[in-house]
C-alpha cells in the first residue's frame, strides 16, 4: 500500500484544469475524507498535565492507531484524485491505470449506481432507501489480474449535503497481488454516517483473517458516535493482555464504553473476561476531567484500589451504569 | 456642424439711412461673440469668427467710420456693459455734432439660453440689451442675435416668423426706432457649420450683404433684401439638419418708414462679377480667413456684383457631377470677372475650397479611426439554477477597441475579466465554496445612426468565453479546478452620448444577450445578458 502511495505522490505534481462539472463534483465528493471517518477522541488544552485516565488514554492511543491505518488508505485514495480523471462517462470517472514500481499498475474508479435498495452502514444508522450510490475500487495488479485493495461505497443523502458510505481495506490482496513485503494483513471494515448533523463511525479489524469466513473472530471493533452538540460516545472491544495481574499465556477481550461530554469530561465502563481471565470477568469504571485527569476509580477485582467517588464524576455520569 | 445648446445673438445696426437723405448718418456698431457658454454648454467654433467677418463687412460696405465699429470678443458681461456706455456715449457725442441722424448696431454671437446670453461663465439677460437698445439716443437701433432660442429677444413685441419684412419700401424718409432680428426662434437651436466656417445665420446674412441678397441690383443690400435672403437660406439649410429646421424672427417698433440700406456695393472698389449670361451655385472662399466669404445664386439675366476685399479667393461652382474651381487674387480697385471657360475640373473629393475645420473633419469621416473604451458590465444568466449551479453574476471589466467604418458600422474587439470569490455551489443542499473567474475575447459589428448627441447602435457580437472555478477550501475538489471555454453568439445594442462637438470623448450605456451552448454533464442553451457602461476616447 505504502508503495503504490510513492507512486501516486510521484505522479500528482500538478494539477490539471477539468471540465466544468457539476457530475465531477458529485463523483469527488463520494470519496471519503479524514474527517469522516475519524474515530476523534477528544484532545485536551496543552495546558493540561499528561493524562492519569487509564482507558482515555488507551481510548486515544487507540484510535491513533486504527485512525493511522485507514488515513493511509484515505490519503491514498485522495492522492489518485487529485488526478483529473483518466476516463469520464456519463457515470464512471477512472483513473489510470497508473504504472508504478517493478511492473505495479494501480486503478481507482467510481461509479455512479442507479439502484434501489435501503442502506444501513452503521448499527445506529437509520435505514434509508436510497435510488442512487458511487461505489469505487481502489484495484492494483502486479503481473496478473486487477485484484481489489479497496471496495466501497457512498449513498448521497437527498439533499446531497452528507451521507451513508462503506468501505473494506483488504490489505491480504494487496498483501498477495501487489506487495508480499508488506505488513499490513487483514481485513478492515469501515461504515461511516455523517446524515443530520452528527458523525458516526464504526470499525471492524480482522486481522488474521481466514478469508472463507471474514470477520468471524475480528480483533477490534470500534463504534464511535458524535452528536451536533460535541457530546461523543467511543465503544470499542478489543483482545489484549492484562500483564501485571495474570499470566500471559491468553489474551483477554475488553469491551470498553465511554462517554465524552464536549468539554472532554468523561467515563468509561471496562469489562474484560476470557483469556487467563477464563469464565471470570472483571469490570471496571474510571471517570476524568477536562484535562483527563482520573478523578473516580472502581472494581470489582481486590488488586485495584478505588480511587474517589462516584460524585468526583461529572454529573451525567454518576448514574450506575452509564447508557 | 450644429450650433446647439447656445444662444448666439447679434445686434447689428448698420443703416446707411437713405443716400436721398439730407442730414448726413453717423454710424456705430458694436458687435460681441463669445465662443464659450460656461458649464452645460459646449464650446462654439466659429461665433467670434462670425463677429470678426461681419466687422470686415461694416468697415468695407456699411459706410462706417474708423473707429466707430467696436468688437468684444471673448469677454463678460461687464464688458460688454462697458462696451455699451462707451459706445453709447460716442452716439450722444455724436448727435450734438454734426450727424443729426444716428445708426446703433448691436450683433451678438454665442450661446444663448433661457433668455440669457452666455459669456463664457457670464451672463447677460437679452431683456437687457433690449432696453439698453431702447434707450439708446441713436435714432435707428437695430439688434441681431445669433444665439440658440435668441428668438426670446423678439417676442415681447410680437416676434414674427417669416420670410417678409416690412422695409421694402420706396420711401427714404429717415427711420427712427428699434428693429430686432434673431437667428432662431425661442425653441430652436442655431448651428453652425463647418463646411461654411460659420453659423448658418451669420454665413448667409454676410453674403447677403456682400451682394448676393441685392435682389433689386441697384447695388444696394437693404434690410428688408438681406432679411429675406437670410431667412429663406437659413430655413432652406438646416432642414436637412439633425438639430433640425431653424427659422429667423423679427420684431420692430418704429417711427416712419424708409428702406434701410445695410451695405452700399458701390462702396466696395474690389470683388467679384459675375456676367449676365452666367447661372448656377458659386461659392467664393477666402483662402486667408479659411472660410466661406460668400455665397451666389447666380441666375442668368442679370449681372451680379459681389464685394470683397482685396485677397486671395477661390471661386467654385457646383455641378452634379463634379466642381469647376478658379483661384485668383484680388486686388485693390479691380473686379474679376468670373470666367467658367477659365475655371479647372475638379472632383469633389479633391475639392481644395473646403476649409481646414471641414478638411479635418473629412478626413475623420473617411479615414478609419479608432477608439478605446473602459467597459463595466454586470452578467446575468437567466436560469436561476444556471446562476446556482454554475455560474454566478459576476461583473467584468475590461477595454474595446473599436474600429469604424467596417463594412459601414463599428467593429469591437473587446477583452473583459470579471470574477466572485466566496460563492456558494449549491447542488441540492450541498454547498461547496467556490471562487470564479471569467474572461471574454469578444468581437462585435454594430451599425447605427446618430442624433444630435446620441448615437445608438446594434449588431451581433461573437464571444470566447473562458469560465473557472476553484474549490479552494475543499480538501479533495482543492486540487480540481474547472475551467470551460466556448464560444458564445450573441447580440449587442449601445446608445452612446457624446457631450463634446468633437465627438472624442463618450459615454455609453450597452446591453448584451448571449447564449452559451454547455456541454457538460448535460446539453444546455444557457441565456445571458450583460448590461454595462463605458468610456470611449476616439484615438
Amino acid at each position: 500500500m505504502k508503495r503504490a502511495l510513492a507512486v501516486i505522490v510521484l505522479l500528482s505534481s500538478t494539477a490539471c484544469l477539468e471540465p466544468f462539472s457539476n457530475d465531477d463534483v458529485l463523483f469527488l465528493k463520494s470519496v471519503p475524507t479524514r474527517k469522516q471517518v475519524a474515530l476523534a477522541v477528544p484532545q485536551g488544552l496543552s495546558s493540561c498535565p499528561m493524562s492519569t485516565s487509564i482507558y482515555y488514554t488507551a481510548a486515544d492511543d487507540l484510535s491513533t492507531d486504527v485512525n493511522g491505518a485507514v488515513y493511509s488508505v484515505i490519503d491514498l485514495i485522495t492522492q489518485v484524485v487529485q488526478y483529473p480523471p483518466t476516463v469520464r462517462t456519463e457515470n464512471a470517472r477512472i483513473w489510470g491505470p497508473f504504472d508504478g514500481e517493478r511492473g505495479t499498475q494501480i486503478k481507482f474508479t467510481i461509479e455512479r449506481v442507479r439502484t434501489a435498495t435501503t442502506v444501513q452502514t452503521t448499527r445506529t444508522s437509520t435505514p434509508t432507501f436510497v435510488t442512487e450510490l458511487y461505489h469505487y475500487t481502489f484495484e492494483a495488479r502486479s503481473t496478473g489480474a486487477f485484484v481489489k485493495v479497496i471496495d466501497g461505497a457512498f449513498a448521497p443523502s437527498a439533499d446531497l449535503d452528507s451521507g451513508m458510505g462503506v468501505f473494506l481495506l483488504n490489505f491480504e490482496q494487496n498483501r498477495l497481488e501487489v506487495d508480499p513485503t508488506s505488513n499490513d494483513r487483514g481485513l478492515i471494515y469501515i461504515g461511516y454516517d455523517n446524515r443530520f448533523g452528527q458523525q458516526t463511525t464504526q470499525t471492524a479489524i480482522d486481522a488474521e483473517v481466514n478469508l472463507e469466513r471474514p470477520f468471524e473472530q475480528p480483533e477490534g471493533y470500534y463504534y464511535y458516535h458524535e452528536e451536533q452538540n460535541g457530546d461523543r460516545r467511543f465503544d470499542f472491544l478489543y483482545l489484549d493482555t492484562i500483564h501485571d495481574l495474570l499470566p500471559d499465556n491468553a489474551k483477554e477481550t475488553f469491551f470498553i464504553r465511554q462517554r465524552y461530554l464536549s468539554d472532554g469530561t468523561g467515563r468509561a465502563e471496562i469489562a474484560a473476561t476470557g483469556g487467563d481471565l477464563g469464565d471470570y470477568t472483571v469490570y471496571l469504571t474510571e471517570c476524568w476531567d477536562s484535562c483527563f485527569q482520573q478523578t473516580f476509580l472502581a472494581s470489582n477485582l481486590p488488586e485495584i484500589p478505588p480511587v474517589g467517588t462516584i460524585n468526583a464524576c461529572a454529573e451525567p455520569f454518576r448514574s450506575d451504569p452509564v447508557d | 456642424m450644429k450650433r446647439s445648446g447656445h444662444i448666439a445673438a447679434i445686434f447689428f445696426a448698420v443703416f446707411l439711412a437713405n443716400v436721398a437723405q439730407a442730414a448726413p448718418t453717423r454710424r456705430f456698431a458694436l458687435l460681441i461673440a463669445h465662443n464659450e457658454g460656461g458649464a452645460d454648454t459646449v464650446k462654439l467654433r466659429y461665433a467670434e469668427t462670425d463677429a470678426h467677418k461681419l466687422a470686415g463687412i461694416l468697415g468695407e460696405l456699411g459706410g462706417y467710420q474708423n473707429g466707430d465699429v467696436v468688437t468684444v470678443l471673448g469677454d463678460s458681461a461687464d464688458k460688454v456693459l462697458a462696451a455699451l456706455d462707451l459706445i453709447e456715449a460716442r452716439v450722444k457725442a455724436a448727435k450734438t455734432g454734426e450727424s443729426a441722424h444716428t445708426t446703433l448696431l448691436v450683433y451678438y454671437s454665442g450661446h444663448g439660453k433661457d433668455g440669457v446670453l452666455r459669456l463664457g461663465s457670464s451672463k447677460l439677460p437679452m431683456q437687457v440689451l433690449r432696453q439698453r437698445l431702447l434707450a439708446s439716443a441713436a435714432d435707428m437701433k437695430l439688434g441681431i442675435v445669433d444665439a440658440c432660442e435668441s428668438g426670446a429677444i423678439t417676442r415681447e413685441k410680437g416676434g414674427r416668423r417669416g420670410p417678409s419684412f416690412l422695409f421694402d419700401t420706396d420711401d427714404r424718409e429717415a427711420n427712427k426706432g428699434l428693429i430686432l432680428i434673431s437667428s432662431s426662434s425661442a425653441d430652436e437651436v442655431s448651428q453652425e457649420s463647418d463646411e461654411l466656417g460659420g453659423s448658418f445665420f451669420t454665413h448667409y446674412l454676410t453674403s447677403g450683404l456682400r451682394g448676393d441678397a441685392d435682389e433689386s441690383g441697384d447695388r444696394r443690400v437693404t434690410l428688408g433684401e438681406v432679411y429675406r435672403y437670410t431667412y429663406n437660406k437659413t430655413v432652406a439649410i438646416t432642414a436637412n439638419t439633425r438639430a433640425g429646421t431653424q427659422h429667423p424672427t423679427y420684431s420692430y417698433d418704429l417711427q416712419g418708414n424708409g428702406d434701410i440700406i445695410l451695405t452700399d456695393l458701390t462702396q466696395g472698389a474690389s470683388g467679384i462679377f459675375f456676367a449676365e449670361p452666367l447661372a448656377g451655385d458659386y461659392m467664393i472662399f477666402d483662402v486667408e480667413r479659411d472660410q466661406v466669404a460668400a455665397e451666389v445664386k447666380k441666375v442668368s439675366g442679370t449681372p451680379r456684383r459681389i464685394a470683397l476685399s482685396p485677397g486671395e479667393y477661390v471661386v467654385k461652382k457646383r455641378l452634379d457631377d463634379h466642381l469647376r474651381m478658379r483661384r485668383f487674387t484680388l486686388s485693390a480697385e479691380t473686379f474679376y470677372e468670373v470666367n467658367e471657360s477659365t475655371m479647372d475640373r475638379v472632383e469633389f473629393e479633391d475639392d481644395y475650397a473646403k476649409g481646414s475645420a471641414l478638411i479635418a473633419a473629412e478626413m475623420r469621416q473617411r479615414s478609419m479611426s479608432g477608439s478605446l473604451r473602459f467597459v463595466v458590465t454586470n452578467q446575468l444568466f437567466f436560469s436561476s439554477s444556471a446562476r446556482r449551479e454554475l455560474f454566478p453574476q459576476t461583473t467584468l471589466f475590461g477595454a474595446a477597441m473599436e474600429i469604424e467604418p467596417v463594412l459601414g458600422g463599428i467593429f469591437t474587439t473587446e477583452l473583459m475579466f470579471g470574477g466572485r470569490s466566496e460563492q456558494q455551489l449549491q447542488l441540492g443542499n450541498l454547498n461547496v465554496g467556490y471562487n470564479f473567474f471569467q474572461a471574454q475575447v469578444a468581437t462585435s459589428l454594430m451599425w447605427g445612426t446618430d442624433v444630435g448627441m446620441f448615437s445608438f447602435h446594434g449588431g451581433g457580437r461573437l464571444a470566447l468565453l473562458y469560465l473557472k472555478r476553484t474549490f479552494p477550501g475543499d480538501p479533495v475538489l482543492a486540487s480540481h479546478p474547472q475551467d470551460y471555454g466556448t464560444l458564445s453568439p450573441g447580440a449587442a445594442a449601445a446608445i452612446a452620448f457624446y457631450p463634446g462637438r468633437d465627438r472624442d470623448f463618450s459615454i455609453q450605456v450597452l446591453g448584451r444577450l448571449g447564449v452559451l451552448l454547455f456541454g457538460v454533464d448535460d446539453n444546455r442553451a444557457l441565456f445571458y445578458e450583460e448590461l454595462g457602461v463605458t468610456i470611449g476616447f476616439r484615438l
